[in-house]
């Protein structure tokens, strides 16, 4: 297939992926054949019942995990392994504790063999950036959770990837935190012009945050819809509370209902608990 | 405030403890069963102790011995350190290593020591070798599973960080394994304290001239129990001297570490 | 192919096994071809010609029967007394207050120093020896079974009281099954203190057992029995771990296992 189809910046063709549960052998199939275009600076959430595979498909898609068969292109090149093109923020404290923010920050650089200096003075920009300013030497047990996503998030800007990769970034935080982050990286993403895959279990997060959602089925996962937000940016939180954003959340989730009924018989019968 | 008020009650049971001790003591000194039963041959009252540790000091015996036998723990216990993380690393990072060392490591550690000591004097003599190495046997083994379990049990999205950033095996040892190893290492460190003292006691009492197992056996040879106690004082005050300053040592070294454990606590309860 | 897989299943075992293998042979190499002076080194082909021996005479059974017997008095009286102050500490806020300090204090001290007085006070007899078995096993037991009982799990104790449970009914419900797994693990590491308590108390004046057998052969420069001696100590404490981790297993299946 052409490998650069229309500019897309990420390309997924008929991805497959299937596990072995050690415990008894079991093929377990994850993905049955996703395809996917994502374009230049756009915002993408992925959401769908648990277990369908939406972490997985991100850990594949930064080469943390390999897959079957299929194909992925960032920029027209093939994804295979891991590297900074593509920044990667975990969901829960992933940050080294016996480092300082700032160190945390440069980890990314310090690994692709940058000199720590200059990383630490580049560093800075992007420690305003997400708003912690003042915390630079602090360390990350002295953070509260909404502070340490923040300084996750500097440390996988700072890499200039290609492409931002982020795994339910804040499930952790209480919900009034959760909600000031969404909009903080609304803000932040707007400056950082970055093309970003955010996996969700929040429905109202993922339309309050993207361009398009990308909604799963239930394990063997196929993609059911992608719904458009047409919702303007700048978006304020109030935007939640609109007509527009309840119909899209009625729309998502019936889509999601249906999936979770179905993944649930089929989940007590996988679990295969032999009495 | 909730921690003074717990240290002034360990302070009054242990005050009241002594005395009562030597109430005790004196009470049964009056009655037929001290004689009967020879109890001073092997008892001796606070106040006794206290004259003994006096008297010892004075004569120089406590320091000599004392410092004989700090020798022979801090050789044996370097020991236990400089071969104990290194074995425990090599056997924590690569699978063939530990499958080939195991079953040597743990039939090591199954067999008491003590055993194996006279067996250890005749093969290695009766000097300051001997001693060691019976204390590095105590010592070597919390410290080589506590770096082993240490580095096995780094969390695993911590070196997903890494790796998500292109890093090598070695990076990620170096800037993760290691340094999130530390605080379990050190904790080795401190269990292999106690062991190390008690290694020291026993080696003392099969094979030198020297010390505060041997002075202590020493004396309850001649039926002299004050000295024995005070050994055991000055056996407990600096094992716990050890301990206390390797806990420190943890603390400054690793600040986090307590958050660490608190969140480990807080998340199994909410499974 | 398949031997490929089949050694890939069990490689735990078979590396073992082979290096155990190898290490005897190189051991008896070294012994037989560079050392020969038992005085510095003895190999495992007279390590076995001296346990067979002493396994005909009935010399090894009867030396094992008797540190056995001393062990076991010393170790279920440790235990009784153990379980039953860890009980009282973990139950009662005053008896923990009292004693806590003694406790932290003589878990990490040498009392095997006491080991001569114990001989002296209590002669030269088998009740001296259980004595200092009984120094050895009390403390793990207490200590883990005080650990267990308070740290059973807050919210199983909310829920039962809850539903109106009494006291009583917390502590059969809740505390002692929460408690089990650590305490079988104070059993656990009670029987190495026990075992070492027990030769220790033989290497003072004694005149059988196993402790007494190394001692005695060791005088004699028998290097070769005094090694059959540590190695009979070693497989009885491997099988007394074994036995208590089976029996673990079976009492408290629920518990994560990972040692």
């Amino acid at each position: 297939m052409a490998t650069e189809s229309s500019g897309s910046k990420l390309i997924v063709r008929n991805l497959t992926k299937a596990f072995r549960r050690q415990r008894d052998n079991r093929v377990i199939k994850v993905f049955d054949g996703i395809s996917l275009d994502v374009h230049p600076s756009e915002f993408v959430c992925l959401v769908g019942p648990s277990g369908c595979g939406k972490t997985t498909l991100l850990r594949i898609l930064n080469g943390l995990i390999p897959y079957d068969s299929g194909e992925i292109f960032l920029d027209g090149n093939s994804v295979i392994k891991p590297g900074v093109n593509k920044g990667f923020v975990f969901q829960d404290s992933s940050l080294l504790p016996w480092r300082t923010v700032t160190d945390n920050v440069i980890l990314g650089l310090e690994i692709q063999g940058a000199d720590k200096k200059v990383a630490r003075e580049r560093a800075q920009k992007f420690i305003d950036l997400v708003g912690l300013k003042g915390f630079e030497t602090h360390y990350p047990y002295e953070l509260s959770g909404g502070m340490q996503q923040r300084v996750n998030l500097a440390r996988a800007l700072i890499v200039d990837p290609e492409i931002l990769l982020m795994d339910e970034p804040f499930a952790s935080l209480d919900a009034q935190t959760r909600e000031i982050m969404q909009s903080e990286l609304l803000k932040m993403w707007v400056q950082a012009k970055k093309t970003v895959i955010f996996v969700t279990h929040q429905i109202e997060e993922a339309i309050y945050l993207a361009d398009r959602v990308v909604v799963f089925s239930a394990r063997p996962t196929k993609i059911r819809e992608i719904v458009k937000i047409q919702i303007s940016r700048p978006r304020p939180l109030s935007v939640k509370r609109t007509k527009d954003f309840l119909d899209y959340t009625d729309q998502i989730w019936e889509i999601i209902q249906e999936e979770v009924l179905k993944s649930m018989g089929r989940e007590v019968e996988e679990r295969g608990v032999v009495r | 405030m909730k921690l003074r008020s717990s240290q002034l009650y360990a302070f009054c049971s242990i005050f009241a403890g002594i005395a009562f001790w030597q109430i005790g003591y004196m009470l049964l000194a009056r009655s037929y069963l001290f004689e009967a039963f020879a109890i001073n041959l092997f008892l001796s009252s606070p106040v006794g102790v206290a004259q003994s540790f006096v008297e010892l000091l004075g004569t120089g015996e406590l320091l000599t011995h004392s410092y004989a036998s700090f020798i022979a723990f801090s050789y044996g216990y370097l020991l236990a350190t400089v071969v104990g993380i290194p074995l425990g690393v090599l056997m924590a990072t690569t699978k063939k290593a530990n499958y080939y060392l195991d079953p040597w490591v743990s039939s090591i550690y199954a067999t008491p020591r003590v055993a194996l000591a006279p067996v250890i004097i005749i093969w290695f003599g009766l000097g300051l070798f001997s001693k060691a190495l019976i204390v590095f046997l105590g010592a070597v083994f919390p410290i080589l599973l506590n770096t082993y379990t240490g580095i096995k049990s780094v969390k695993e999205n911590l070196i997903e960080v890494v790796e998500a950033f292109g890093g090598s095996n070695m990076q990620v040892f170096f800037k993760v394994m290691l340094p999130d190893a530390i605080p379990a290492i050190i904790s080795g460190l401190r269990l292999a304290v106690g062991r190390a003292v008690i290694g020291v006691v026993v080696a003392e009492w099969f094979g030198t001239e020297a010390g505060l197992g041997y002075m202590v056996y020493d004396y309850s040879m001649v039926f002299r129990p004050a000295p024995v106690f005070v050994g055991i004082v000055v056996l407990i005050a600096f094992g716990h001297l050890a301990f206390v300053i390797l806990e420190r040592i943890q603390r400054w070294i690793s600040p986090w570490y307590q958050f660490q454990l608190e969140k480990e606590v807080e998340g199994m309860g909410l499974e | 192919m398949k031997m490929a897989g089949l050694y890939r299943l069990h490689e735990r075992k078979f590396d073992a096994i082979s290096s155990v293998i190898l290490g005897l042979l190189a051991w008896e190499v070294i012994d037989y071809t560079l050392v020969r002076n038992p005085l510095i080194l003895v190999g495992p082909s007279q390590i076995a010609i001296a346990f067979f021996d002493l396994l005909t005479k009935g010399e090894l059974l009867h030396h094992i029967y008797v540190t056995f017997v001393e062990f076991i008095l010393g170790y279920l009286v440790g235990v009784f007394v153990g379980i039953g102050f860890g009980v009282l500490m973990g139950i009662s806020r005053t008896a923990n207050q009292i004693l806590n300090p003694w406790v932290i204090i003589s878990y990490n001290a040498p009392v095997i120093l006491l080991a001569p007085l114990f001989i002296i006070a209590l002669g030269l007899g088998i009740v001296s020896k259980i004595g200092i078995v009984f120094i050895g096993a009390v403390f793990p037991v207490l200590f883990n079974t005080y650990a267990g009982i308070t740290t059973a799990d807050g919210r199983l104790v909310e829920a039962v009281r809850a539903f109106g449970g009494t006291k009583l009914q917390v502590f059969t419900k809740v505390t002692v099954p929460s408690a089990l797994p650590l305490l079988m693990t104070g059993l656990r590491l009670s029987v190495g203190r026990a075992i070492v308590g027990a030769i220790i108390s033989e290497f003072f004046g004694s005149k059988a057992g196993i402790g007494f057998m190394i001692a005695a052969a060791s005088e004699e420069f028998e290097t070769a029995q005094a090694f059959v001696g540590v190695i009979v100590l070693a497989l009885g404490g491997y099988l007394t771990f074994e036995i208590l981790k089976y029996t673990e297993r079976r009492i408290a299946p629920w518990h994560d296992f990972k040692v």
